[in-house]
Formats: structure tokens, C-alpha cells, sequence
């Protein structure tokens, strides 16, 4: 096996796929998931993505909420499952783990805020693939969980979902919402002791007040659960077998990026153990030589060849570029190298296969290790 | 529809960018949303019309592209184009403005630490504000059309729902007013569209097709076309086509012309492909713009794919 995909993997419980939007994290989890299969590993690959593309790429039909396993080849000792993470189920069954009464339940699937919180809370997802991730953990199926992290948020985000989520059910706020001894605070507030609340009552609408109050009555008591998640998830993000694995491009403004966000990752004590450089123009990795001209194939026809010095026309400028390219790349890489170390650096070539099946995959697979 | 009109639809229609004056750019993770939305002020500056081009709170895409810092307020970046990055938390408090004019109330909530954190963590604050800022400069008509640099997919159709999705949690009030005000004016289909950015591959193709209709289901504003993003730089005729076929069969396996050969039919049945399977679950023009393999630098690209652009639209 490659080296840095070696140290990757090695002891590895977690590991974490980051990088820019369409680099190539989902097809690389898939792939680093193989790999390990491929070494006896039990591996689960854990994607947000709601664009289906881990189900696509490992050529599953459906991928759900819970693990489906990937049919591979007899000879490879481990195993590979896949799950998409479906965040609204994830969330309504850890409301049901916390909150026991049936009569509260129901009242919360008919609250708007709950509604809202479920679908379109910025980070709830994250939040969502963080439980999930300590079960699956846990889980004795398994002994490798691959992350594939969501496009655009950025890693960071990422991290600190659970910690912003418990802030949302801070005491402080929730506790406006709490009856208390001498009538409710919200009551208190509402009539007329703080600026603050009547605001919200008031901007907002009395019924979205009303839905804040009951949500909270009824979910204020997750603020310590979400606290101590927060804090366990700093911890798991800390650990030795926890891996991140940065997905680049050979692009400047990729590699500027790259090198911003190991500072990120390295400013929180998370050492990234792989960098793959992916879709680099193979021409990159190749020796230099001087291209000779192209000459037609014997077997043409005599009126064929005015066609094929048009066409070689056309080759020599693909070829051309592809090889100023190749050294724009290399010079990219370079820099990456001479900032990051050699160590670090997995260069993986832009194949001509589509991704878009087990087999794509596999291929991806074993240039990368 | 059949293939054959499906692929003269992608050929025969022209871009028609500038007719309306907001544009909304998105697509895929990567597919150059930001170099399309950078490279389309820069042709409205060609053609003397004063622009803004944003991003709506990202990492600074925008800045890279200009060289220069890129902030909450509008800068200029270049004649007649103007730059802005919008900020959730220097927009809050106009928005806040906008929807309580009392100067007492504004000041307790951005004084109450506990209120400000309920402000910073409740869902939807962040967008709702980035879209506000958004919709003052649209309404002050500064700009003869304003280009937004969306997220990608999946978040930026979450964007676009979020006034209606105030709507329906307030019901009434006055951020549920300020919310159905702010829709009806930057996601107004007559004076706002979409623009879509595709690669010509399999699944970012697949992406933009599903892209496109849950676009369809989630808002009332239009799409203009597809860009085909990196699409073939190389185009190739259906003769050359058959005798890259001749050349695949008969230069020797592992040769530098076959290889070429490859690379250059490959590229062009890709894009063949994608614009065929793009306008066919769409309806909608597509337009390439070719991969730019040799630029230096995004400036570079700024500049290819401006006057790419240039030669679609009317
Ligand atoms: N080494 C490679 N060679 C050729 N194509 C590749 C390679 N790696 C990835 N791709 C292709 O690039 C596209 C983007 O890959 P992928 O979806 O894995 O990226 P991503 O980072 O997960 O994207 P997003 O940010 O949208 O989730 C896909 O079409 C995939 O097939
Ligand atoms: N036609 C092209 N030819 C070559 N390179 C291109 C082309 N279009 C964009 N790029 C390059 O591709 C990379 C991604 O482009 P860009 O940042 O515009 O994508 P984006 O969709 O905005 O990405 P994100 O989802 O991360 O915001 C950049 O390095 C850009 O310079
Ligand atoms: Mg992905
Ligand atoms: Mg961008």
C-alpha cells in the first residue's frame, strides 16, 4: 500500500474525508472504504451528501439510514457498507430516546418550530451525522467509519455543529421559556418585564411565541444531553485513530485553499494524515519528453490523410495544453509538497473511467493506494 | 422531445443574461459558479451596464478571483462592476431596523448576550439576513442587474425557501410580512432567474438534473439555460469523429496518437452526452464553455470564460 494512505489507514477508527465543493471527497471515501476492505477491514462509509452520489458511485440502487452492505468481490477478505444519513429521522428518534411521554411527542410533530428545527436548522445535519457517528463507533459491526463531509460547509462547520446547537438550547435561553415557581418566565416576560421577549412575541407573532414556549417546555431538557455531545465529539475529534483526510485539487486557487484549511485543522490540534491532490492531468506524473509529431496509422486510406493533418493539428493543440498544464500542476504540487512535506502528499491521476459504478470506484481504489 | 431537437434546442438558442435585472448562479460543488458569476459582471461592464456581483456570506471565492478584499459593502472591483461578500453579522441589524424601527428594542437585543445568542444559533437567522441585504440593494436600484454567487445545490435550494419558510412558522407579524416583501421582491419571476452550472460528466450531470427540478418545485423564478462548464475545448465533426474511431483501431495499443485520439473523442462524446441528457430532462438551452486547460491563474480564466460567454449572449 502507498505510504500516506498506509498511515491513513493504520489504527485508523475514523476517518474524516474534507475539501473544497466537487474535488472528489465522496469518490475518495468510497475508495479509501475499499482499500481497507481490501486489508480485512469492516468498513462503514457515512455520507450527508442528499445527492445520492455515494449510493450512485458504489453502484447501490437505494442507500438509507441504516448501513447497506456493498457486494465486492469474493477475494477481498473485509467488508464496505454505506449509509446516507436521513437527518429528520436520525433527530426524531434520539427526541424519542429523550422524551418518553407519548402526549409530549405528538404535540412536538405538530410544533412549527420543531418542524423547522428538524429541516432547515443549519447544522442540524451535522449535528445528525454526529449522533450517528457514535453509534456507528460503537457499532460491532464495524471497525472503520469513513465521513464523507457535505459540500460547501466547510469542515469547520462541521466540527462545531453539536457546540452550536447546544448553545440554541443554552439555559439561559431555555430558561425563559420554562414555568417557574411564580408563573411562567414567558408570562413575566410577556407582561411587559423585558424588552427582549416582548420583542420576539412581537416581530415574530404571537403563535410562533406560543410554538417557541411549548418547544422548549418540552425540549429544554436535551441542552445537557447536546452539551455532553459536544464535548464527547471534541474528544473523538482529538483522538489518535481519528484521521483527516484533506481532498484537493491540482488547481491554485485549490491548493491555496488546501494550505488554509490544514492551518485550520492544525490550529485545533487535528493533524490532517493525508492530503490527496486528486484529478491531476497524468501528463504531471509522467516524465518529461519532447512530444514527437503524429503520423498517420498505415492502415489509412490515401483521402483520408488531409483529414488526419487536420486532425493532428487539433491532437498537437490538446497536447500542448495538456502538457503546459502538466507543468502548471507539477509547479502547484510542488508548493503543496514543499509546505506540507513529502509525507503527507498522495498525487491521484484524473482517470478516463466514469465514477458512477463499484467497478469506478475500485479502479479509483487502486490508484490511490 | 426527440435527441435530435433536444441537441439543435442546446445549439440554436442564444444566452439571454442581461434581460432581467437579478441573476441567481448555481450548481455543484466546483463547477465554477464563481468564475461564471464573476465572468458574467464582467461582461455586463462590457456592454456599459452597472453591476454587482455577490456571494452571500462564503469563504471569500469572490476576493481570490479580484485580488483584493471583498466585504459586506459594495466595492469596486472593476469599471462599472462592483463586489460585495454579505455579512450575517454586520446585516443584522439593519434587517433588524427594517423589520422594528424602534431604536430601544434594537439596542436591548444586540446588547442581551443571551438574545444575541439565540439570534446567532436559530435557524435561518443567518440566510434571512444575507438575503435581506441582498433585497436593500435590489430595491435601491443602484445596479442595472445584480449577479449572486449562490452556495451549491442542496444549500442553495434551502436558501430559496427560507422566506417562504418564515412564512409559514410566523404566520403573522412583522417578520412574517418583511419575509413575504423580501420574496415577492428578489425571487419575483418577473425581474429574477437562475442560472445553472454543469460539468459534462455523469453524476454532476445527474446532480444538475435533479438540481433543475427541484428548482422547478421550490420557486416560482425561471431558468435561463445550463452553462456546460470544462465542456471539450476541442470540438470535433462527425468525419473526424469516424476517423479518431479508425485511428482507436488501428495505431498501436499504447501509443502517444492513440492516447491523444482517445482523449479527444472521449471529451467530445462526453460533452455530446451531457448536452443531449441536460436539455433533454430540462427543456432548457445549454451552453458550453470550454475547459481552459493551459490558463495561468484564475485571472486568466476570468478573461477565457468572459468572452466564452460573449459569444452566447444576445
Ligand atoms: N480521480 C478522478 N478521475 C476522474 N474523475 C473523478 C476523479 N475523482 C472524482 N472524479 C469525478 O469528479 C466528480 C466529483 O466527485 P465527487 O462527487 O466525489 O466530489 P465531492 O467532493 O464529493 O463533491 P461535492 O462537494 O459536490 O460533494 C464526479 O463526477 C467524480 O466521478
Ligand atoms: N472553464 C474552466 N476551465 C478551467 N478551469 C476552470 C474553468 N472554470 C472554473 N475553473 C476552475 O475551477 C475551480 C473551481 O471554480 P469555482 O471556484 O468558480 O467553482 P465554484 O462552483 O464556485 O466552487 P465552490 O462550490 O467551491 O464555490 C477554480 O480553480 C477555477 O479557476
Ligand atoms: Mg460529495
Ligand atoms: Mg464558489
Amino acid at each position: 500500500m502507498n505510504e500516506v494512505i498506509d498511515q491513513t489507514l493504520r489504527g485508523a477508527e475514523l476517518v474524516v474525508c474534507c475539501g473544497a465543493g466537487g474535488v472528489g471527497k465522496t469518490s475518495s471515501a468510497a475508495a479509501l472504504g475499499m482499500t481497507a476492505a481490501s486489508y480485512g477491514r469492516k468498513v462503514v462509509v457515512i455520507t450527508i451528501d442528499p445527492a445520492r452520489r455515494l449510493a450512485q458511485a458504489l453502484g447501490l440502487t437505494a442507500l438509507g439510514n441504516d448501513p447497506v452492505q456493498v457486494a465486492l468481490p469474493e477475494t477481498v477478505p473485509g467488508s464496505v457498507h454505506a449509509l446516507m444519513l436521513d437527518p429528520k429521522a436520525t433527530f426524531d428518534g434520539m427526541v424519542a430516546r429523550t422524551i418518553k411521554q407519548e402526549t409530549l411527542q405528538r404535540a412536538l410533530q405538530g410544533n412549527h418550530v420543531y418542524k423547522l428545527l428538524t429541516n432547515a436548522f443549519h447544522g442540524m445535519q451535522e449535528y445528525m451525522a454526529v449522533e450517528r457517528l457514535f453509534a456507528l463507533l460503537e457499532d460491532k459491526r464495524f471497525d472503520l467509519v469513513v465521513l464523507d463531509t457535505p459540500p460547501t460547509t466547510n469542515v469547520l462547520q462541521f466540527f462545531d455543529a453539536p457546540e452550536r446547537l447546544a448553545r440554541f438550547f443554552d439555559r439561559r435561553i431555555v430558561r425563559w421559556f420554562l414555568p417557574s415557581g411564580e408563573g411562567s418566565r414567558l408570562k413575566r416576560l410577556l407582561s411587559g418585564q423585558s424588552a427582549a421577549m416582548l420583542l420576539i412575541q412581537k416581530v415574530a407573532g404571537e403563535d410562533f411565541a406560543r410554538d417557541l414556549q411549548e418547544f422548549f417546555g418540552t425540549m429544554g431538557g436535551l441542552a445537557d444531553a447536546l452539551s455532553q455531545r459536544a464535548a464527547a465529539l471534541g474528544g473523538l475529534l482529538a483522538r489518535n485513530s481519528t484521521r483527516y483526510v484533506v481532498v484537493t485539487g491540482p488547481e491554485e486557487s485549490r491548493i491555496d485553499e488546501t494550505l488554509a484549511m490544514v492551518e485550520l485543522l492544525k490550529r485545533r490540534a487535528y493533524r490532517p494524515s493525508a492530503v490527496i491532490v486528486n484529478r491531476v492531468t497524468p501528463e504531471t506524473m509522467a516524465p518529461e519528453i519532447a512530444p514527437a509529431a503524429f503520423t498517420a496509422p498505415a492502415a489509412l486510406l490515401a483521402e483520408e490523410h488531409s483529414l488526419f493533418s487536420m486532425l493532428a493539428q487539433k491532437l498537437d493543440a490538446q497536447r500542448s495544453a495538456l502538457l503546459r498544464r502538466a507543468n502548471l500542476e507539477r509547479a502547484q504540487i510542488d508548493r503543496l509538497r514543499a509546505r506540507l512535506g513529502e509525507t503527507l502528499v498522495r498525487v491521484v491521476p484524473r482517470l478516463d473511467v466514469e465514477l458512477d459504478s463499484a467497478n469506478g470506484i475500485f479502479v479509483l481504489a487502486r490508484a490511490l493506494a | 422531445m426527440t435527441e435530435a431537437a433536444a441537441a439543435t434546442l442546446a445549439r440554436d438558442r442564444t444566452l439571454n443574461l442581461f434581460a432581467k435585472p437579478m441573476t441567481y448562479v448555481t450548481g455543484k460543488g466546483g463547477v465554477g459558479k464563481t468564475t461564471i458569476a464573476a465572468a458574467m459582471a464582467l461582461l455586463a461592464a462590457d456592454q456599459r451596464r452597472r453591476v454587482l456581483v455577490c456571494e452571500l456570506g462564503s469563504d471569500g471565492h469572490l476576493a481570490r478571483l479580484f485580488g483584493r478584499t471583498i466585504d459586506h459593502e459594495p466595492t469596486s472591483v472593476s469599471p462599472f462592476v462592483d463586489a460585495a461578500n454579505f455579512s450575517a453579522e454586520e446585516g443584522l441589524v439593519a434587517t433588524l431596523t427594517s423589520v422594528l424601527p424602534v431604536e430601544r428594542i434594537i439596542r436591548a437585543v444586540v446588547q442581551n448576550r443571551v438574545l444575541q445568542m439565540f439570534m446567532e444559533t436559530a435557524p435561518s437567522v443567518r440566510e434571512a439576513v444575507l438575503l435581506d441585504a441582498l433585497g436593500r440593494h435590489f430595491q435601491a436600484k443602484k445596479y442595472d442587474n445584480i449577479i449572486v454567487d449562490l452556495p451549491a445545490s442542496g444549500h442553495a435550494v434551502t436558501m430559496l425557501g427560507v422566506p417562504q419558510m418564515i412564512m409559514k412558522l410566523m404566520r403573522r407579524g412583522p417578520v412574517a410580512k418583511k419575509a413575504e416583501a423580501l420574496e415577492a421582491e428578489i425571487f419575483d419571476p418577473a425581474r429574477a432567474q437562475i442560472l445553472l452550472v454543469a460539468l459534462p460528466e455523469a453524476l454532476p450531470v445527474q446532480e444538475t438534473i435533479e438540481l433543475s427540478q427541484k428548482l422547478v418545485a421550490a420557486t416560482r423564478m425561471g431558468q435561463v439555460g445550463i452553462v456546460l462548464n470544462s465542456s471539450a475545448p476541442h470540438l470535433v465533426d462527425k468525419k473526424e469523429q469516424a476517423l479518431l474511431d479508425k485511428i482507436k483501431q488501428e495505431a498501436a495499443q499504447g501509443s502517444e496518437l492513440r492516447r491523444h485520439a482517445l482523449h479527444l473523442l472521449q471529451a467530445a462524446e462526453r460533452d455530446e452526452k451531457a448536452l443531449r441528457e441536460l436539455a433533454q430532462a430540462t427543456g432548457l438551452p445549454v451552453f458550453r464553455l470550454p475547459r481552459i486547460e493551459d490558463a495561468n491563474g484564475f485571472q486568466d480564466i476570468l478573461g477565457i470564460a468572459k468572452a466564452a460567454l460573449a459569444s452566447y449572449v444576445a
